[in-house]
């Protein structure tokens, strides 16, 4: 998965560096370029210093008058020198000491510049000059050992290499903190989004940016659309199922009416069609509200719910007067469809409450998914129904009225849910079932 | 009995109303919401049959306003949507039975005559005061020494009265108004003609009459 961050941070520490290395390089460059452009200056002026000294004698000699010339070529391994040659002779300065640099002659007018070995391991950028003067011609060669100035520089590179350091390091620091601190709104925009999941909240109510808002807008939008859609569409099933089923109750009337009477038979086919086609109506219109539903799960309050149903259904089994034991773990938190909980849970009890002698047990809790377990006192069921009890219209007893469609609706909730559904012998003697659904769907 | 069925669809109303009637209870019947709601507060009614899928005001909303104020008359909810959401909601409104479409009339029949016995204090089953043995169904009466006889509709619909509230002085305009339907013309002389007819049949003891105040069943 792309991370945001990570390609805002990557992107970010690439251009950063190679800005840094490159003012780095920048910065050395320059710095050497104008040493070097200094100090040729400097000894092209002390080039011309020393030709303005030279005088030449008659005999080919030549003098240099010592008052003109720098103490520094004095001093023994100055780390400034010079070396003057006729074609015949040449003279050193006397800083040289016991030393000797070798020059090549150069015609008048030519120049050069090299780096050469000088005494004492120095290191020289020196100048060379031809020159023409009073007949005679010169080379002057003007060095200077550049050991320290290179040392002065390293430790300034060295310097300057690790203020850059550090600098690209700060910054890298502070621009992940303001990528960071820019995708702050997203990370509010997930938790309400997985607030609006567990249903502890209808909308986004988190502002964001001026890029971000658009997008909470819209979803805010369609989160009402869509709650509008299903709202309409429920209604909408709802009318359908109250017409047909309505228009079903008035066949029932049309064949217990007086002309009919006289045909029984007649009378049980359309008792028969009337309660089939009614059975097909309430199943397929509950499957489809579970699969058009796409709402987000809501939190339901599953104490508050099993205690209204079972107050509901005592009231349906006034007779037998069931007593409904429930147990849910404290801090349970079931997600989903409060209706699809009541539907489901209201069909299993109905059917625990239909088949028990006296007790029906409910027991919810928690264990990486969330289970409901609904057990009766009654006789239980043959190991050989079990499998097929969940199949729409089978009745494993036939003698009690039923219609055999209660488990095959819960068979759909529990399979739109992800979930799974057990059945098998309870303790208590009668039928246990087990539904297991996962905890966030 | 009387019984006021509120159903709003055209054809399912009356044919209803008939079937009720000819069971032996006098039926009124209300087509919308606010009618029904009206109705039910002021008509003494032993009974409400009361579909949920109303115009104008919903079934649930008509329930609930009864109770809130105090109005206990038992009502048996029609509904076409079966969903246990609407069965809780029902109940917790103060309905005492559910009856989900698409049904029998028997069964509606049956939910009813249930519902009026446990109104009345009485146990369930076959309705058995005071040594006569009332067949809802067949509309006739055994008595205690075994002689059998069919009733007519007014006679059916006296017995039962009396035998659901045995031991209580019962009005001859209490009567009347519990026998009859709304609409229908009231003569309390032809009740005491009724109860003259009804005493023929069930022995004159089991039926007394309390000068001034009214008749009273079975306290004999």
């Amino acid at each position: 998965m792309s991370s945001l961050k990570r390609r805002l941070s990557i992107g970010l520490t690439f251009t950063l560096s190679l800005l840094i290395l490159l003012q780095w390089a920048l910065i050395t460059l320059v710095i050497e370029r104008v040493t070097e452009t200094q100090l040729l200056e400097r000894l092209e002026s002390e080039t011309e210093g020393l030709l303005a000294s030279v005088e030449i004698n008659p005999d080919g000699s030549f003098d240099l008058s010592s008052l003109r010339l720098s103490s520094l070529y004095q001093r023994p391994f100055s780390g400034h020198y010079y070396v003057v040659c006729t074609e015949k002779i040449c003279k050193q300065s006397r800083s040289l000491w016991d030393e000797s640099l070798t020059i090549e002659q150069l015609a008048s007018g030519q120049k050069r510049q090299t780096l050469i070995d000088g005494p004492n391991e120095e290191r020289l950028f020196s100048l060379q000059r031809g020159y023409f003067k009073q007949g005679q011609s010169l080379t002057i060669m003007v060095g200077q050992n550049i050991s320290e100035l290179n040392e002065d520089i390293s430790h300034f590179q060295m310097l300057y290499s690790l203020v850059s350091g550090i600098g690209l390091i700060v910054l890298l620091i502070i621009q992940w903190l303001i990528v960071g601190k820019a995708l702050q709104p997203l990370q509010r925009l997930q938790q309400q989004l997985s607030r609006l999941r567990r249903g502890e909240t209808e909308k986004i109510e988190t502002q964001g940016p001026e890029e971000i808002q658009p997008m909470i807008q819209e979803l805010n939008r369609l989160l009402v659309t869509m709650t509008r859609k299903t709202q309409r569409s429920r209604a909408a099933l709802g009318n359908l199922a109250h017409a047909l089923k309505t228009r079903l109750t008035l066949l029932n009337q049309t064949a217990e009416s007086s002309e009919l009477k006289t045909l029984p038979n007649m009378q049980k086919a359309l008792h028969q069609v009337s309660r089939d086609m009614g059975q097909t109506i309430e199943r397929e219109l509950k499957r489809a509200r579970l699969l058009g539903s796409p709402m987000p799960g809501q939190k339901v309050d599953l104490e508050h719910e099993i205690a209204e149903l079972s107050r509901t259904l005592q009231l349906l089994y006034r007779d037998k007067s069931p007593v409904i034991d429930w147990e849910i773990e404290p801090d349970l938190q079931f997600f989903g469809d409060r209706e699809d909980l009541l539907e489901m849970l209201g069909n299993l009890l109905e059917n625990a409450c239909k088949w028990c002698r006296k007790r029906v047990n409910i027991t919810v809790y928690q264990n990486h998914y969330c289970y409901f377990v609904v057990e009766d006192d009654g006789q239980g069921c043959d190991e050989s129904k079990l499998s097929q009890l969940p199949q729409r219209g089978f009745r494993a007893d036939e003698s009690v009225p039923g219609s055999g469609l209660g488990l095959a609706i819960v068979s759909d909730i529990v399979e739109s849910y992800s979930g799974e559904m057990l059945f098998s012998r309870s303790a208590m003697g009668g039928l246990k079932v087990e539904v297991r659904l996962p905890l966030i769907v | 009995m009387r019984i006021l069925l509120v159903e709003d669809d055209v054809l399912m109303g009356p044919t209803l109303q008939n079937a009720l009637s000819q069971a032996g209870y006098a039926v009124d019947l209300s087509v919308d919401g606010i009618d029904a709601e009206a109705l039910g507060d002021i008509e003494p009614y032993d009974l409400i049959v009361l579909d949920l899928g109303l115009p104008k005001r919903s079934g649930m909303e008509v329930l609930q306003n009864w109770r809130h104020r105090n109005n206990h008359v038992p009502v048996v909810i029609l509904t076409a949507r079966g969903s246990w959401e609407e069965k809780v909601q029902g109940f917790k409104a103060g309905a005492d039975d559910y009856v989900a479409k698409p049904f029998q009339t028997e069964e509606l029949l049956a939910r009813i005559s249930a519902v009026l016995k446990r109104s009345s204090g009485t146990s369930g089953g076959p309705l058995q005061v005071a040594g006569l043995l009332l067949d809802e169904d067949a509309q006739s009466v055994k008595l205690k020494d075994g002689r059998f006889f069919n009733l007519t509709g007014t006679e059916f619909r006296l017995l039962r009265y009396f035998m659901l509230h045995p031991g209580q002085v019962i009005s001859k305009s209490r009567l009347t108004e519990h026998v009859y339907e709304y609409d229908s013309d009231r003569d309390s002389n032809v009740i005491e003609v009724y109860v003259n007819r009804l005493r023929q049949k069930v022995g004159t003891d089991l039926i007394q009459t309390r000068r001034g105040q009214g008749y009273i069943f079975g306290s004999a």
